[in-house]
C-alpha cells in the first residue's frame, strides 16, 4: 500500500508539472491558432470594418437546376445582403417567359449570413481578451471558455446549416415578396435562403382552390421546402401549390466557412480533452 | 417538484460554484441578485452598512443567465427577470425566490429593459430585449408573450446594447440602440405605444454610424439632458444628443477592454473595464458654446475633454471576465455604489463619494474597496448550517479528516445512500439515520453507531454508480454497478459486499452509467451503459460478465443514447449533432451521419436516454433519472433543437415531468457543473407521508374505487400465479415503501400500451403478494423493521426541519419530550418549489440576512418574525371551538405521538395547499362557503375545481360533527388571507405548526402524566379516526376529479390510492407490537377498538 502511495505521489508531481504547462503555453497556443482560423473565416463574411472598407465587393451567382431549365436565376450578394436578382420562369403550361428583378432601392438581407457572421465575430471577442499575458489559473476556467466558444460556432454553422421552416402564408407575408420591380403576380412565391454552402432561390407556383372543391383542405405546416399540394389560406382565399422549382448556386465561401467552423470546433473539443485528462488533479486543489 | 414537497438541502462544506455572469441592485438597494454560468440565480442581501450576505439560491435555467432585470415597478412588485443562453426567461419574486412566470422562446437576449408607461399603457409594461437576433423584441412583463418589435428600415442587425432616455424637456421617451455593427438607432417609445398595441410597424426615427464595433453600453446624461456616453470595447465616445455629433473619443491604453459605463453627474462619469477597474472622469467644458459655433465638427470637438479624478481596481486574484454595474441613488444612508461580480464568484462593492476629487497634486486618487464577498464565505461563516449528509464518513478518517464524495446515489426501496469517494471507498449508509446525524441535535451521537457498509475494490475515485434495481425491478436486488477515474467498472453484490466482476474499459473516466429500457433485451437481459471521458461508449452484460461492444468512434462527448429494440442498433448522439449507429451484436459502426439526417435519426426514435453528464438542472436530471424507470411514455421528452428562424436552442433538453419522485422521502445528490463538488437536498412529499401515516379503513369508500380496486387485485392475483418463479428469485423483503415506489411511478405514466399496463399490474400484484408472503419469514428482520417506522422517522425529522426551535425553551423541551423528536443544529435550509423545475434553496446564513433578527441567537431557525405573528393570530381563532377535536387526545404517549404527529403533517399538508391555492379561488372562497353545497360532484374539470371540491368534502364531512365548522372555516379563511398578504409558504407552514405545537403541549403542561380510564381512551381515539377519514374525504373528490379530466389516467389513480391505504394501514398493523413494547399490557385492546371503530364510523360515512 506505502509503495502505490508514494509512485502516486511522484506521478502527481509530474502530473502536476504537465498540467501547469498546459495551461501556460499550450492553452496559449491553442487560442492562438483558434483566432487565425476564426479571423480567415471572418474575412469570408467580409465583416464591415474589419480592414476592408469601402463597399464590399459584389458577387454574381448563377442559380440553375440539373433536371430543368423552367427557373434560372441571377442574384448579385453583397456581403451578407442580396443586392439584385432577376429570376426568368418559363410558365409549364404556355411556355410564356415571366422575368422579374429586384427594385433597385432596396436590398434583401439574408439572415442567416448574417447571424453566422455575428455569432462569428462573438466568438472572435471572446478569445480577443485572452492573449497571452493572461494566466489561467484553473482547468474549468478553460472549459468554460471553450464552452462560450463552441456554442456561438455551433450556432454559426448550425444557423447556414439548417434554413427556417416557413410556413406558406409566413413566405406570403415576408418582405422578399415586396422586393420585386414588376410586382410578382398573385399566383407566385418566391424564397431565398441558405442550406449549407448553398444559396438556394424556390419559386411556387399557386392555383386558387374552388370553395365548393372536394378536396380535403389540409393546411400545411412550416417546412424547408413545400412540395406540390401544399395547401393554405391567404386572405379569404385558399392556394394550393401546383408547382414547385428551386434552383441553387453553391457560394465557395460559404464553403470555406464551414470548414473553418468545423476545424475549430473539433480544436476546441480537443482542447477540452487535453484539460478533461487532468480533471482530478485540479478539483479539489486550486492551481 | 410538487407544491407538496418540501426539500431540505444538506449543503456541505463546500460552497457550489457560481460564475457571476450578470448582475443587479434591486431597486430598493437591499438585495444584489447575480445570475451565474451555471445556470442559477443567486440573492444576495445587502445591509444598509453595505455588507453582503447571500441568502438564497434560485434553480431554474439549464443554461447560462446572459442578463438580469427589473421586470416591475419594484416598490409595488418585487421582480425580476432573468435570461439564459438557450431561451429561457423566468420572472422571479425576489423576496420570496419564487418563479412568477417563465417562458422559452427561441432569441436569446443580451439586454433587457423594462419599459412601462401608466397613463398609457394598460398591462404590467413591457421587456424590451436585444440579443442575438434583428432588431428589438418588446415581451409583455406579465406574461412573457412577444407583442411585437421594433424594426429597422436600414440596415437590421443585431442590436449589442440599449437605453431608455426619458427627456423631460421633450416630453417623449425614446429607446436608443446601437447595433453589432456600430449604428445608432432611436426609435420613439411612448408616441408608439398606440400603434406598438395595434400590431403597427414602427420604424427608427434616426439612425447614425458611429464607426466603431463592439459596443458596450450607450448611457444618457438625464443631468445636462445633452451628453451621451457610448462606450466600446476599445475606446468611449461622448456624442451630443441633440445631433449626435461626437464630442470627445477616449481610446483604451495597454490592451484594457471596457465593458460599461455610467453617467455619475454633470458632466462626470465612470467607465469600468473587463479586468476589474475604473475611472472616474470629469467632462470639461472648455468654455466654447455651441451656438456661436454652429454645424462645426472641429471646433466642438474641443467643447469637452475628460480629466480622471479617481480610479479602482481589484486585488490581483483576477478572473476574467468581470461584470460590472453602478448605482446612483441609495436612500437612507445616501451611498453610490459600484460593484462587481466575478467569474470566481467574488462580488465586490465600492462606496463611490458623492462629490469624488483627485489629489491635490492633480494624480487620480484610488478609491478603496467596500466590501468583497463570495458564497464561500457564507459557508465557512456559518458553518454549523453547512452539515453535509456525508460528514459523519469523516470519523473513519484519521489524516485529512474530510471525505470528498465525488458521486452518489439514493435507493428509495432500501433507504440506502450509496456514496462513492475520492479515494475509492464507496459507503453504503440508511440514509434517514445519516440525514439525521447531519442535523439534529444529538444526532452526533448517531454518528458512531451508524450501521454502514464499506466497499473496497476501486484505487482511484469513484465516478458514477448506478443500482440496476431500482430501474428495473426485474435485475438482481443485491447488484451495484460503480465505474471510477481508472476505468474499471465493478459489479457488486451491496449484501455480502463482495466484487462480483471487475471489468476494464480502458476508456478513461467512466463518466456515466445508464441501463438498456425494460423492452430492449439482448438474449433475454438487459444491458448496462457506461459512457466514458474518451467519447466511447460500452455495453456490459452483467449476467454474462462480459463487455459487449466498445464503440470509441465519437469525436466529440456523447450526449443521448438512443436503443433500437427491433435491429438491435445503438444509436448514438454526439455534442457536434452528429449520429453514429452501432451494431450491437457484431460491435460495427452502421452508419455515421451529420446535419439534417443526424436530427431526423434522433427524432425518430423514441426509446431514448437522455445524457447530461453535467448537469445544470439538478431537479431535471434527477427527474431524467427516475425517468428511464418509465420509458415507455415518449411524449414526455423534447429534444433538442427545434429549427426556429431566430435561434437554434441547442441543449434544451428540458424533462418538464416532476412525477418522478415517489416515497416519502429522497435524497436527491446534486452535481454542479465544472466542478466536483457537490451537495444533497433531501425531499419529503408531505401528501406521500400523510396517506401512509393514515391508518384508512380498509372498506373503500368509493364505488369506482372499489371496482378498480377489486379488478386489480383480481387481475394481479391472476398474473401472480403464472409468476411465481419470478417471486422466487427475489429473496430480500421489500417493505410497504417499496410497493409505494413501484406503483407510483407506474400508475402515473400516461400513454401506455395494452402490454405494459398489465406489466405494471402484474409488478403491484407481485409485490403486494410477495409482501404479505414475506412478511413473515423474510430473513432480515432489522430492515423490514426499518422499512415500517421509516414513514414516521421521516415526518419526525421534517418536524424537527420545519419547527422554529427556541421560542419558547419550555415548549422546545415538551416537543422533545412527547413528540420524541430531536432539536436542529442549527438552521436549515429549506427550499420552496414554485413549480416543476424552479425552486430556491437557502443558504447557509440565510438566518442573518433579515435585519431584526441579527441579534436573536436563541431562535434557531425562526424563518422570519412574522411568523410569530401569524402563530398568535392563528391561536388566537384556535380557542373558539371545542377543542377536542383538534387536538387527539389519548392518554398512552405512544400512541398519542404518532397520532399528534399525523395530524400536524396533515394540517401542514392542508396548509401548504391553501397557500399555494391560485389567488382567483382563494376570492372566490368566502362567498362560496355560504352556501349550502351539497353537490359535490363539481362537473366542471380543471385543477382549480380540485381544490375547491377538495374542501367541500373537507367540510361537509366536518359537519357530522356539530362544533367543527365554524372554527374551522375561521382558520381556513384566515389561512387563505395570508395569502392575499403575501405570506410566504414556508411562514405559514412554520407558523401553523408553531401554534399547533403550543395549543397541543398546553394540555400537557397542565396534564403532565394522563392516565385516565380506557373510555377516554376509547373516546379520543374515536375522535382521532373521525378526523382521520376526514383527511381521507378530503382528497376523495380530487381523485375524482382527476378521474373526470384525465380520461387516461383513469383506471390508475384509484390504483394508488388503493396501495396507499392498503400499505398504510398493513404497516401499522404490522408495526404496532414492534414499536410500543412499554405499553403491551393495553395495547392490543385499543389496537381492537381503533380498528373496529374505524370500520363502523366509515360505514357511516358511506
Amino acid at each position: 500500500m506505502a509503495t502505490v502511495v508514494a509512485a502516486t505521489a511522484a506521478e502527481r508531481a509530474v502530473l502536476e508539472e504537465e498540467f501547469r504547462w498546459l495551461l501556460q503555453d499550450e492553452v496559449h497556443a491553442v487560442l492562438r491558432q483558434l483566432q487565425d482560423i476564426l479571423k480567415e473565416a471572418s474575412l469570408r463574411f467580409s465583416l464591415p470594418g474589419s480592414g476592408t472598407e469601402g463597399p464590399t465587393k459584389q458577387e454574381n451567382f448563377i442559380l440553375g437546376s440539373c433536371g430543368t431549365d423552367q427557373v434560372k436565376g441571377v442574384l448579385t450578394l453583397q456581403g451578407d445582403a442580396l443586392s439584385q436578382a432577376d429570376v426568368n420562369l418559363k410558365m409549364p403550361r404556355n411556355n410564356q417567359l415571366l422575368h422579374f428583378a429586384f427594385r433597385e432601392d432596396k436590398q434583401w438581407k439574408l439572415q442567416q449570413i448574417q447571424d453566422a457572421r455575428n455569432h462569428v465575430s462573438q466568438a472572435i471577442y471572446l478569445l480577443a481578451n485572452r492573449d497571452e499575458s493572461y494566466q489561467f489559473r484553473t482547468g474549468a476556467e478553460v472549459l468554460k471558455l471553450m464552452d462560450a466558444v463552441m456554442l456561438q460556432l455551433t450556432r454559426a454553422r448550425n444557423r447556414l446549416t439548417t434554413p427556417a421552416t416557413l410556413t406558406l402564408p409566413e413566405i406570403a407575408a415576408s418582405g422578399l415578396t415586396r422586393m420585386f420591380a414588376p410586382a410578382l403576380p398573385s399566383d407566385l412565391l418566391v424564397n431565398v435562403y441558405i442550406s449549407l454552402n448553398k444559396l438556394c432561390l424556390t419559386v411556387y407556383q399557386l392555383h386558387a382552390l374552388q370553395p365548393n372543391s372536394t378536396k380535403n383542405f389540409r393546411t400545411a405546416g412550416g417546412a424547408v421546402l413545400h412540395s406540390p399540394g401544399a395547401m393554405f389560406e391567404w386572405g379569404a382565399q385558399r392556394l394550393e401549390v401546383s408547382h414547385v422549382h428551386k434552383v441553387e448556386c453553391v457560394i465557395p465561401w460559404l464553403n470555406d466557412a464551414l470548414v473553418f467552423f468545423t476545424v475549430s470546433l473539433q480544436l476546441c473539443q480537443q482542447l477540452k480533452d487535453k484539460i478533461s485528462v487532468f480533471s482530478s488533479y485540479w478539483s479539489y486543489r486550486p492551481f | 417538484m410538487r407544491s407538496s414537497l418540501q426539500a431540505v438541502a444538506l449543503w456541505g462544506r463546500k460552497a457550489p460554484p457560481h460564475s457571476i455572469t450578470a448582475i443587479m441592485i434591486t431597486d430598493d438597494q437591499q438585495m444584489i441578485v447575480t445570475g451565474s454560468q451555471e445556470g442559477q440565480l443567486c440573492l444576495w442581501n445587502l445591509s444598509s452598512e453595505l455588507k453582503i450576505s447571500a441568502k438564497e439560491l434560485l434553480f431554474g435555467h439549464s443554461a447560462s443567465v446572459t442578463c438580469l432585470a427589473r421586470a416591475r415597478d419594484f416598490s409595488k412588485q418585487p421582480f425580476i427577470v432573468s435570461a439564459a443562453e438557450n431561451g429561457e426567461m423566468c420572472v422571479w419574486n425576489v423576496t420570496n425566490g419564487q418563479c412568477v412566470e417563465k417562458a422559452t422562446l427561441p432569441y436569446r437576449h443580451t439586454a433587457i429593459c423594462y419599459y412601462h408607461c401608466a397613463f398609457r399603457m394598460i398591462g404590467e409594461g413591457w421587456l424590451l430585449c436585444c440579443g442575438e437576433y434583428q432588431d428589438v423584441l418588446i415581451i409583455d412583463a406579465k406574461s412573457l408573450v412577444i407583442i411585437h418589435t421594433f424594426i429597422s428600415s436600414q440596415s437590421p442587425d443585431w442590436i449589442n446594447c440599449m437605453c431608455i432616455v426619458h427627456s423631460m424637456r421633450i416630453q417623449e421617451d425614446s429607446l436608443l440602440v446601437v447595433s453589432v455593427a456600430g449604428e445608432l438607432k432611436v426609435w420613439d417609445l411612448s408616441s408608439s405605444i398606440n400603434s406598438i398595441q395595434e400590431k403597427q410597424d414602427v420604424y427608427e426615427k434616426e439612425s447614425k454610424f458611429l464607426n466603431s464595433l463592439n459596443c458596450r453600453t450607450i448611457r444618457f446624461c438625464t443631468y445636462t439632458e445633452r451628453l451621451l456616453l457610448v462606450v466600446f470595447s476599445k475606446c468611449w465616445k461622448v456624442y451630443d444628443y441633440c445631433d449626435f455629433s461626437l464630442l470627445w473619443t477616449e481610446v483604451s491604453g495597454n490592451g484594457q477592454f471596457f465593458a460599461g459605463g455610467e453617467v455619475l453627474a454633470a458632466h462626470r462619469i465612470i467607465i469600468w473595464t473587463e479586468d476589474g477597474h475604473s475611472y472616474i472622469y470629469q467632462l470639461l467644458n472648455s468654455g466654447l458654446s455651441k451656438s456661436i459655433y454652429p454645424a462645426d465638427g472641429r471646433v466642438l470637438k474641443e467643447t469637452i475633454y475628460p480629466h480622471l479624478l479617481c480610479s479602482t481596481s481589484v486585488q490581483e486574484n483576477k478572473s476574467l471576465p468581470f461584470v460590472m454595474g453602478y448605482m446612483n441613488e441609495r436612500k437612507e444612508p445616501f451611498y453610490k455604489v459600484l460593484f462587481s461580480g466575478e467569474v470566481s464568484g467574488r462580488i465586490t462593492l465600492w462606496h463611490i463619494p458623492d462629490v469624488p476629487v483627485s489629489k491635490f497634486d492633480g494624480s487620480p486618487k484610488e478609491i478603496p474597496i467596500t466590501t468583497t464577498w463570495t458564497l464561500q464565505d457564507n459557508f465557512d461563516k456559518h458553518h454549523t448550517m453547512s452539515q453535509s449528509i456525508t460528514d459523519y464518513f469523516s470519523g473513519f478518517r484519521d489524516e485529512n479528516g474530510i471525505v470528498v464524495v465525488t458521486s452518489s446515489e439514493y435507493v428509495p426501496s432500501l433507504d440506502k445512500l450509496i456514496c462513492g469517494c475520492e479515494d475509492g471507498t464507496i459507503f453504503i449508509t440508511q440514509a434517514l439515520n445519516a440525514a439525521k446525524a447531519g442535523l439534529l441535535e444529538g444526532g452526533s451521537l448517531l454518528k458512531g453507531s451508524l450501521p454502514q457498509k464499506i466497499l473496497k475494490g476501486h484505487h482511484h475515485s469513484v465516478t458514477s454508480l448506478l443500482y440496476p434495481h431500482g430501474l428495473s425491478s426485474k435485475l438482481d436486488q443485491s447488484w451495484l454497478v460503480s465505474g471510477d477515474q481508472d476505468s474499471w467498472v465493478i459489479l457488486w453484490d451491496i449484501f455480502t459486499e463482495e466484487i462480483l466482476h471487475k471489468f476494464f474499459l480502458q476508456a478513461g473516466l467512466v463518466t456515466s452509467l445508464l441501463m438498456s429500457p425494460e423492452n430492449f433485451k439482448l438474449r433475454s437481459h438487459q444491458v448496462i451503459c457506461c459512457v466514458c471521458s474518451d467519447h466511447s461508449v460500452a455495453l456490459l452484460h452483467l449476467e454474462r460478465r462480459r463487455c459487449l461492444l466498445s464503440a470509441r468512434k465519437h469525436l466529440f462527448p456523447v450526449k443521448m443514447i438512443k436503443w433500437h429494440p427491433i435491429e438491435n442498433f445503438l444509436i448514438v448522439g454526439c455534442a457536434d449533432d452528429s449520429v453514429y449507429i452501432w451494431e450491437i451484436e457484431t460491435g460495427t459502426l452502421e452508419r455515421h451521419e451529420t446535419g439534417e439526417r443526424a436530427r431526423i435519426i434522433l427524432n425518430c426514435c423514441d426509446d431514448s436516454q437522455l445524457l447530461k453528464p453535467e448537469s445544470v438542472l439538478p431537479v431535471a436530471s434527477e427527474t431524467h433519472k427516475h425517468k428511464s424507470v418509465e420509458q415507455r411514455s415518449p411524449s414526455s421528452y423534447q429534444f433538442g433543437p427545434i429549427p426556429c428562424p431566430g435561434l437554434q436552442v441547442e441543449s434544451s433538453c428540458k424533462v418538464a415531468d416532476a412525477k418522478s419522485f415517489s416515497g416519502p422521502f429522497n435524497v436527491l445528490p446534486v452535481k454542479t457543473k465544472w466542478s466536483n463538488i457537490g451537495f444533497h437536498i433531501l425531499l419529503f412529499d408531505l401528501e406521500n407521508l400523510v396517506e401512509l401515516l393514515l391508518p384508512t379503513p380498509i372498506c373503500d369508500v368509493d364505488t369506482s374505487n372499489s371496482f378498480y380496486g377489486s379488478e386489480i387485485l383480481r387481475r394481479a392475483k391472476s398474473t401472480v400465479e403464472k409468476k411465481t418463479l419470478t417471486l422466487k428469485r427475489n429473496k430480500t423483503a421489500c417493505g410497504p415503501l417499496s410497493v409505494e415506489a413501484q406503483a407510483k411511478p407506474v400508475s402515473e405514466s400516461p400513454a401506455q400500451g395494452e402490454n405494459t399496463m398489465t406489466l405494471s399490474e402484474e409488478n403491484d400484484g407481485i409485490k403486494r403478494q410477495k409482501k404479505i408472503k414475506s412478511s413473515k419469514k423474510m430473513h432480515p428482520k432489522q430492515s423490514r423493521k426499518v422499512n415500517a417506522n421509516l414513514p414516521i422517522d421521516t415526518a419526525k425529522l421534517l418536524l424537527s426541519c420545519l419547527l422554529p426551535w427556541g421560542v419558547d425553551k419550555e415548549l422546545d423541551n415538551l416537543c422533545i419530550e412527547h413528540l420524541n423528536i430531536l432539536k436542529l443544529q442549527g438552521p436549515v435550509s429549506l427550499g420552496l418549489a414554485s413549480n416543476e423545475d424552479h425552486f430556491s434553496l437557502m443558504l447557509p446564513g440565510w438566518d442573518l440576512c433579515n435585519a431584526e433578527m441579527k441579534k436573536d441567537y436563541s431562535k434557531v431557525n425562526l424563518f422570519s418574525r412574522k411568523v410569530l405573528d401569524l402563530s398568535n393570530k392563528y391561536t388566537s381563532t384556535l380557542p373558539n371551538q371545542a377543542g377536542m377535536p383538534r387536538r387527539p387526545e389519548s392518554n398512552s404517549d405512544s400512541l398519542q405521538e404518532p397520532n399528534t404527529i399525523v395530524y400536524l403533517l396533515s394540517k401542514l399538508f392542508l396548509v401548504n395547499k391553501l397557500v399555494n391555492m391560485p389567488l382567483e379561488l382563494a376570492c372566490g372562497f368566502d362567498s362560496s362557503f355560504t352556501m349550502e353545497s351539497v353537490h359535490n360532484k363539481m362537473k366542471s374539470p380543471g385543477s382549480d375545481i380540485l381544490n375547491i371540491s377538495s374542501f367541500y368534502g373537507y367540510l361537509r364531512n366536518g359537519k357530522s360533527e356539530s362544533h367543527l365548522p365554524e372554527a374551522d372555516v375561521s382558520l381556513l379563511k384566515l389561512i387563505s388571507c395570508w395569502k392575499d398578504q403575501s405570506v410566504q409558504v414556508t411562514e405559514a407552514i412554520q407558523a401553523v405548526l408553531l401554534a399547533e405545537v403550543q395549543q397541543h403541549m398546553k394540555t400537557l403542561r397542565k396534564t403532565p402524566v394522563n392516565n385516565e380510564p380506557v373510555s377516554v381512551a376509547e373516546n379520543g381515539d374515536y375522535e382521532m379516526t373521525q378526523t382521520l377519514p376526514k383527511m381521507e374525504w378530503a382528497k376523495e373528490p380530487e381523485l375524482q376529479c382527476i378521474t373526470d379530466t384525465l380520461p387516461l389516467r383513469t383506471p390508475v389513480s384509484p390504483v394508488k390510492h388503493d396501495s396507499n391505504s392498503n400499505s398504510a394501514n398493513f404497516q401499522d398493523t404490522e408495526d404496532m407490537p414492534d414499536r410500543c413494547v412499554l405499553e403491551e399490557s393495553e395495547n392490543p385492546g385499543e389496537r381492537r377498538h381503533h380498528l373496529w371503530i374505524a370500520k363502523v364510523c366509515s360505514c357511516k360515512l358511506c
